[in-house]
């Protein structure tokens, strides 16, 4: 990567454009740990900080964005821990709900989706996130949760369909 | 295939995930089974609503403000890293000198160079523990 390569070189200039091509979805990652916009921003600055100091040990062969957003992870659950906030597994589960969900109710449905991830676990908001949302393959996945690429399918599955159990019983008790 | 069996495919169809074989096998069995191809429907709706969510960012100010924070805590940790190698060079050179001094008296030496022992050692042995508790964290192994 060659803005990478340049930071290397000593051009430290090169790092803010490398900040301002990443950070969006930096923030975006460490949003969804946090769930707040103030200690989101703090990790998003410490994890650029973090991937300053080590981007000698960054293989260049690979892509930048996985490598951070993996860095933004591991802050994200550092931050957590910290504040004793780890996870919402121990929230009661969502019953299944069997009426199926139609795209009729999409408006609806837009504003349970945004009120049901906030009842998954951080593990199954971070990675509905990073497929749905930001679009990551599930190598890249893999690689941002360092997890076998063979979980990264079966996880995913889950939490959509924790999401899924989630939207429903709060559309039907609309 | 079962129905338990392509569940667990769904999502990596929806992604396109999945390797040709799969995929053959997943769409023939959502033409004949109404149960899987609505739950497939389903996926794929909340798939679409997750993707146009959006949620509180950062105002350009902001933005702004973050990166200036950065690069200022960037320089700074060269200038901390200048400040430490030549802290080693010159004290170094220092104790050096004191040590090869024919007009410095033994005594004066042991001393110094006691201290400096024990703070080796307290160094060394913070280290090892330091080593020690990295070997346990659940999270060795991955970048920070």
């Amino acid at each position: 990567m060659q803005l990478v390569q340049e930071v290397l070189a000593g051009n430290r200039e090169a790092f803010g454009e490398i900040f301002r091509n990443h950070r969006q979805k930096a923030y975006g990652l460490a949003f969804q740990y946090t769930r707040n916009k103030e200690d989101a921003l703090d990790v998003v600055q410490d994890a650029f900080i973090r991937a300053y100091r080590n981007l000698r040990r960054f293989d260049v062969k690979k892509e930048f964005g996985p490598w951070l957003l993996t860095i933004v992870r591991n802050l994200s659950i550092d931050h957590l821990r910290r504040n004793k906030r780890l996870s919402t597994d121990e929230l009661p589960a969502v019953l299944p709900d069997r009426r199926p969900l139609r795209r009729a109710d999409h408006q609806l449905l837009k504003l349970e989706v945004r009120s049901a991830l906030g009842s998954l676990s951080a593990v199954h908001r971070e990675i509905i996130f990073l497929k749905d949302y930001q679009g990551h393959s599930y190598a890249e996945i893999a690689e941002i949760m360092q997890i076998p690429l063979g979980t990264v399918m079966s996880r995913l599955h889950h939490a959509r369909k924790r999401l899924g159990e989630a939207v429903k019983e709060k559309v039907n008790a609309v | 295939m079962r129905c338990e069996e392509i569940e667990t495919l769904l999502s990596g169809y929806l992604d396109g995930e999945l390797t040709q074989q799969e995929r053959q096998k997943v769409a023939l069995h959502l033409e004949s089974c109404p149960r899987c191809r609505e739950q497939s429907e389903e996926l794929k709706t909340l798939k679409d609503a997750t993707a146009q969510l959006d949620y509180e960012t950062p105002s350009p100010k902001e933005w702004r403000a973050m990166e200036r924070t950065i690069m200022e805590r960037i320089s700074r940790s060269v200038g901390w890293v200048v400040l430490i190698v030549w802290s080693a060079v010159t004290v170094g050179y220092g104790l050096y000198n004191f040590a090869t001094s024919p007009t410095e008296p033994l005594f004066e030496k042991i001393l110094v160079f006691g201290l400096i022992t024990g703070t080796v050692l307290l160094f060394v042995s913070v280290l090892l523990e330091r080593i020690r508790a990295s070997r346990s964290d659940r999270y060795k192994g991955v970048q920070r």
